[in-house]
């Protein structure tokens, strides 16, 4: 009976020492556990969160932001997009200070559209969904305008006319030669987004999209 | 050996080496020097340097301004570690930087050897080694087509450049394979 009262208080302190370790700030950043500011935070939300460093742009906000790409800008929180990614085995890594994730290799039946050779999410000090970006490839010019015009179509439901637009997105003037290109520009109060094609040549045809609040 | 004779060695050995040292400056060129613009020039001489160093500054600018407002996960190291030397690659401070990539910019594009940037400091181009500036930034294939089409071709159309010259006398370049491997995955 001693025995085990001795191996229960010995684990029971083991664990204490590690939870305590694992708890100091520098540890905490080494394991992950971190906010925008840098500071450490325990992964089951028993940390203080560090204080939004940029006022009400970074704060969580009150009704979730534009939904994009499947995740809601504003809402959507790094647990949320690393459980979508291990939901689908995808590979991801930590950015520095673990507000950004690198994506790799997204099906576009999660997305809608083209596969993703890469997404990119940015957190706020809040930890939720401040940008994404991702990276298509489509192996056709018409593919990528059948791409872009989705796209477009989408963010004019989201945000109306683009702000901003360059060259024209058909086949004749981005299958002209290497880095034609054509882009469209949106936004609506804080939330901006931006829809790049690009001719590659051999590589392939480009979507890049861009949106952030 | 006379005096006479030791003379006329060094005076030819001076203007061996000049000549060879101007043969150099003049002959050495760019992978961008063959390549044509709607102008039946290369890129340095259509746009010359003035073009140049607008180009290279809107590409400071649209990072500046990309780093703002979406942070740095689609950019890699390059920019944002200029100066704090964790890396060889990162020693160079942002103002050096900037200057260096004008003169690598000028030279590859047809230009001369070296150039003086705004800063009025001298900044040669054609010694600039791009592997050792990249290795371990870790630049991903996506990070680098990301910065082409959303950087660097803004940059070039903001600044005046057809689009027809984008191209033919800018994109391959950048788009060059060998050019490529010596940025990314390093």
């Amino acid at each position: 009976m001693k025995r085990v009262a001795r191996w229960g208080l010995g684990s029971f302190a083991a664990v204490m020492v590690l939870v305590t370790v694992a708890h100091l700030p520098p540890v905490a950043g080494w394991l992950g556990w971190t906010h925008h500011g840098g500071s450490g935070t325990c992964p089951f939300g028993y940390g203080k969160p560090a204080a939004p460093a940029g006022g009400a742009a970074t704060a969580r906000r009150a009704s979730p932001g534009p939904a994009v790409l499947g995740f809601s800008l504003g809402a959507t929180t790094r647990l949320d997009v690393q459980r979508w990614a291990l939901a689908h085995a995808l590979w991801c890594s930590d950015g520095k200070g673990g507000s950004e994730l690198a994506c790799g290799n997204a099906p576009g039946s999660l997305l809608g559209g083209l596969d993703a050779k890469s997404l990119w999410f940015e957190f706020a000090s809040d930890d939720t969904l401040a940008a994404v970006r991702a990276v298509r490839v489509a192996p056709t010019v018409d593919s990528l305008v059948t791409a872009f015009h989705r796209d477009a179509d989408a963010l004019g439901g989201l945000a109306g006319e683009p702000a901003k637009q360059t060259g024209h997105a058909d086949a004749a003037t981005l299958g002209k030669g290497l880095l034609s290109q054509a882009s469209a520009e949106y936004r609506r109060g804080d939330f901006r987004a931006e829809l790049r094609a690009t001719n590659f040549g051999p590589r392939g045809y480009v979507l890049t999209e861009s949106y952030a609040l | 050996m006379s005096f006479r004779t030791t003379g006329i060695v060094i005076a030819t050995l001076a203007v061996a080496t000049a000549c060879s040292s101007d043969d150099s400056n003049n002959t050495a060129k760019g992978p961008g020097a063959t390549l044509k613009c709607a102008s039946g020039q290369d890129a340095f001489d259509t746009y010359k340097a003035a073009g140049f160093v607008a180009v290279n500054q809107a590409i400071f600018a649209k990072v500046h301004d990309e780093v703002a407002a979406n942070g740095a996960t689609n950019l890699g190291s390059s920019f944002m570690e200029a100066g704090t030397a964790n890396l060889p690659a990162t020693a160079d401070d942002a103002a050096t930087f900037e200057g260096k990539l004008a003169a690598f910019l000028v030279f590859a594009y047809g230009g001369p050897t070296s150039i003086t940037y705004t800063d009025n400091k001298t900044y040669t181009g054609d010694d600039q080694d791009m592997v050792t500036a990249h290795t371990g930034l870790g630049i991903t294939e996506d990070q680098y087509m990301y910065f082409i089409s959303n950087i660097v071709v803004p940059a070039l159309t903001d600044s005046g450049v057809s689009s027809d010259d984008v191209n033919n006398c800018f994109a391959p370049v950048v788009l060059g394979s060998d050019f490529e491997a010596s940025i990314v995955n390093q």
